[in-house]
C-alpha cells in the first residue's frame, strides 16, 4: 500500500499571548499513513492530537518538517490547486453542533460544500445531498430541519454527510464520537468502518477513547507532549505495549468487567502531563515514569523500528513494559 | 431495612421528578427507590437524559423551585429531606451530605482563594475562625493528595489544573466529614490516567472515613473500577439495581446488558458493535408499560402493561417480566 500522507519531523507550534513563549503544540512526529488504513492517534489533553489533525488537513501550516498528501507538498502549490487539492483531505470535529449553521436547513449545510466547487446545477446537488444523508442514515425528511430539530447522534451524521460530499481520500475524525452516548457511538463506530469500505476512505482518527481507538484502528499512534511515544498494529498496543506510557494508559483505562477478570497491578501515573512551553529535558515523560533512569534525563530517545512495522522512542523499550492479558 | 437487615443510611423512595415547561409538566423520573448505607459505593449509570443526575439533585433539594415538583420521599436520620425547609437543608448540604460536580471550574469560586472556599463550608457548618479554618484547609487538601497544600491553599482555582482542581473539590466536600458524598461525573472532563487518580481517592477517602458514595455516571467502566452496588436508570426509571459484580457478568435488564456490549473494548476486534436499536423517547411521549419496549429484542405482548421492578435475588431487582428466563450477555461474555 502506498503513504496517502507522509509527515517527517513535523513541528507545529503556536506564541504565547505576550509572544514571549512558544508552545510547542507538535513537535517532531514522523509518521505516514497507508491508503485506506484507519490511522488512530490516542493521546492526553495537550497532547497535540489535534494540532496534529489540523495539520494535516491544512487547517494549520507546519512550523517545521515536511508533509506530503499523496506524494505532493500541498504548501509548494499555488493558491488555486491549494485548495483543489485540500478537498480530498476533511475534517469532522467533537461537537456537532458547533459544525452546523443553526440557521441553516441540513440540506443546505450539508449542499454547501458542493455549492462552493460549483459543480452541476443546484438540483444535481441537492440530489447529492440528499443522496449522502441517506447513505448516512438520515431520511429525506431530516433534510428539511434545521440542526436543533435533531439529536446529537443526528448531527454528527449530518457532519460525516458534509464531508462525505466532497468524495474525500482521508477524513480525518478529531474526537468525533466524544460526546455521544455509548450506545449511539456503537452505531457510529459502526457507520464508519462501513463507509470506509464503501467509499475506501482513509482515516486519521484522533480519540482519547482506548476502548474506540483499538476498536476501530488498524495501527496506533500513542502521543504524548507533542510526541509519538509508540506506533504499532492496534493488537500489538493493546497487548505488547512497548512504552511505559502506552502500558500506563492502558493500565488505567477503567474496564467494565466484573472484579474477579479484572487485571489486578493498575498502574496509576503520578503528576500530570507538563508544560508543552517547557518539556523535560530527555524523555518527555520521565518525570511520570516509573522506569526512568539517568540516561532518560539527560539524552532523548530516539525515534526507531524496533520491530518491522514498529516505532517506538524508549531507551528501555522491550525491556521494562509487561505483556497484557485481555480480560 | 436494606436485605442484610441493616438500617440504611438513605432511603429514598417512588421519587418522581416533573418540570414546568411552556407545554405543561413533564416526569423526569418516576419511582425512583433505592437504598444507601454507610460506606457503601453506588454507581448511578445511564445515558444522558435518563434522570441520573436530577436525581443526585432532588436529595440535596438543588433543583430550580417554581419550575421542578418532586414527589416522593428522601429519608435520612428519621426525616423525609424533601420536606425540610431552606434552613434545615442548609444544615445538611456541606455537612451531611455533599456533592461534587463534573466540571470543578463551575463550582469553584473564580475570585476566592481555595483555602477560602474551604474554610467557608467549614465556618458556615462547625463555627470556627479564620485562623483555625486556614489550617484545617491545609490539612484537607493534603489528605486529597495536592502537593504543597500550604502554597496551593493560597493560591486561585485558575491557578489549578483540571485535577487539582477537581481534588479541591473533594477537599470542600469532604472537610465537615459528611456521611454521603454524591459525585456527579466527577472524572468525566479528566484524562484518563487523572481519572485513575481520583477514582483511587475517592475510594480510599471512603474507605477511611466511612462516606458512603453516591456515584452518578455515564460510564459503566468507571462504576466497575468504584462501586459496589449499580443503578441503572433509563428514560427516568430505575431498570436494575445490583451488586456490580452480578450485574456485569450476567444483566437481568436488556438495557443494562444493551449498554455493556456497545462499549468498544481494548481487544482490536474491528467487527460490528453491538448497539441498541433506536433511541430513547422523549419524557413527554413516553411508551405505555415497559419503556423500553419499543428498542427491545425480547419483548412480549405482556410487556404492553406497566412493569414494576421485581425481585432476582435478596439484593437484585429488575424491571423486567423475563428477568427469570432470559439470559442476557454481560461484560464477560
Amino acid at each position: 500500500m502506498s503513504a496517502l500522507v507522509e509527515a517527517a519531523d513535523l513541528r507545529v507550534h503556536f506564541s504565547t499571548s505576550g509572544g514571549s513563549e512558544t508552545v510547542k503544540a507538535v513537535d517532531g512526529v514522523s509518521f505516514a499513513i497507508r491508503s485506506g488504513e484507519t490511522f488512530g492517534v490516542i493521546g492526553e489533553s495537550g497532547s497535540g492530537k489535534s494540532t496534529l489533525g489540523r495539520a494535516v488537513v491544512c487547517l494549520l501550516k507546519p512550523t517545521a518538517g515536511t508533509l506530503k498528501l499523496d506524494t505532493t507538498d500541498p504548501y509548494a502549490l499555488s493558491g488555486a490547486a491549494f485548495r483543489k487539492n485540500r478537498r480530498d483531505y476533511q475534517i469532522v470535529f467533537q461537537d456537532p453542533n458547533a459544525a452546523l449553521n443553526p440557521r441553516m436547513k441540513i440540506r443546505d449545510s450539508v449542499r454547501e460544500p458542493l455549492d462552493i466547487l460549483g459543480e452541476g446545477t443546484r438540483a444535481e446537488r441537492d440530489t447529492r445531498a440528499l443522496a449522502v444523508l441517506d447513505r448516512v442514515g438520515l431520511r429525506a425528511e431530516f433534510a428539511e430541519r434545521y440542526p436543533h430539530e435533531l439529536s446529537g447522534g443526528q448531527k454528527q451524521r449530518v457532519n460525516i454527510a458534509r464531508v462525505l460530499t466532497l468524495r474525500p481520500k482521508l477524513v480525518v475524525c478529531d474526537e468525533v464520537v466524544a460526546a455521544l452516548d455509548v450506545s449511539i457511538q456503537a452505531d457510529m463506530l459502526n457507520l464508519f468502518a462501513d463507509l470506509q469500505r464503501e467509499f475506501g476512505l482513509t482515516y486519521l482518527f484522533i480519540t482519547h477513547d482506548l476502548g474506540v481507538v483499538s476498536h476501530i484502528s488498524d495501527r496506533i499512534a500513542v502521543m504524548y507532549l507533542g510526541k509519538f511515544v509508540e506506533l504499532a498494529t492496534a493488537g500489538n498496543i493493546a497487548e505488547r505495549p512497548l512504552h511505559p506510557y502506552t502500558e500506563a494508559l492502558l493500565s488505567a483505562e477503567p474496564v467494565p468487567v466484573p472484579s474477579h477478570l479484572r487485571r489486578g497491578d493498575r498502574i496509576v501515573l503520578e503528576g500530570e502531563i507538563p508544560s508543552p512551553i517547557s518539556p523535560p529535558s530527555g524523555c518527555r515523560f520521565r518525570t511520570r515514569c516509573r522506569y526512568a533512569q539517568e540516561i532518560c534525563a539527560t539524552t532523548e530517545p530516539e525515534w526507531r523500528e524496533f520491530e518491522p512495522d514498529r516505532f517506538v522512542a524508549c531507551h528501555f523499550a522491550g525491556e521494562v513494559t509487561q505483556r497484557r492479558k485481555q480480560p | 431495612m436494606t436485605a442484610d437487615g441493616t438500617q440504611p443510611l438513605l432511603d429514598v423512595r417512588g421519587l418522581g421528578i416533573f418540570f414546568r415547561t411552556g407545554t405543561g409538566e413533564v416526569q423526569a423520573t418516576r419511582d425512583v427507590s433505592f437504598t444507601l448505607k454507610a460506606g457503601e459505593r453506588l454507581g448511578i449509570v445511564g445515558e444522558s437524559g435518563c434522570g441520573k443526575t436530577v436525581t443526585g439533585l432532588s436529595i440535596l433539594g438543588l433543583l430550580p423551585p417554581g419550575q421542578s415538583r418532586v414527589a416522593g420521599e428522601v429519608r435520612f436520620e428519621g426525616r423525609d429531606l424533601l420536606t425540610l425547609g431552606q434552613r434545615a437543608m442548609r444544615a445538611v448540604r456541606g455537612r451531611k451530605i455533599s456533592m461534587i460536580f463534573q466540571e470543578p471550574m463551575s463550582a469553584l469560586d473564580p475570585v476566592f482563594t481555595i483555602g477560602q472556599q474551604i474554610g467557608e463550608t467549614l465556618r458556615a457548618h462547625r463555627g470556627i475562625g479564620k485562623k483555625e479554618a486556614r489550617e484545617r484547609a491545609v490539612d484537607a487538601l493534603a489528605q486529597v493528595g495536592i502537593p504543597l497544600p500550604a502554597r496551593r491553599v493560597d493560591e486561585y482555582p485558575h491557578q489549578l489544573s483540571g485535577g487539582m482542581r477537581q481534588r479541591a473539590m473533594i477537599a470542600i466536600a469532604l472537610v465537615c466529614e459528611p456521611q454521603i458524598l454524591i459525585a456527579d461525573e466527577p472524572t468525566t472532563a479528566l484524562d484518563v490516567t487523572i481519572q485513575a487518580q481520583i477514582i483511587d481517592l475517592l475510594i480510599d477517602l471512603s474507605a477511611r472515613t466511612g462516606t458512603a458514595l453516591l456515584f452518578i455516571t455515564h460510564d459503566l467502566g468507571v462504576i466497575a473500577e468504584s462501586c459496589t452496588r449499580m443503578l441503572t436508570m433509563y428514560a427516568g426509571e430505575v431498570v436494575e439495581d445490583s451488586p456490580v459484580d452480578s450485574a456485569l457478568m450476567r444483566p437481568r435488564h436488556p438495557y443494562t446488558s444493551g449498554l455493556l456490549r456497545s462499549i468498544p473494548r481494548l481487544s482490536p476486534r474491528k467487527t460490528v458493535l453491538p448497539s441498541i436499536p433506536g433511541r430513547v423517547p422523549p419524557p413527554a411521549d413516553m411508551p405505555s408499560g415497559c419503556r423500553f419496549r419499543p428498542r427491545c429484542t425480547h419483548g412480549r405482548p405482556a410487556c404492553e402493561q406497566a412493569q414494576p421492578l421485581l425481585d432476582v435475588t435478596e439484593d437484585r431487582r429488575a424491571r423486567c417480566i423475563r428477568q427469570a428466563e432470559l439470559v442476557l450477555p454481560g461484560a464477560a461474555a
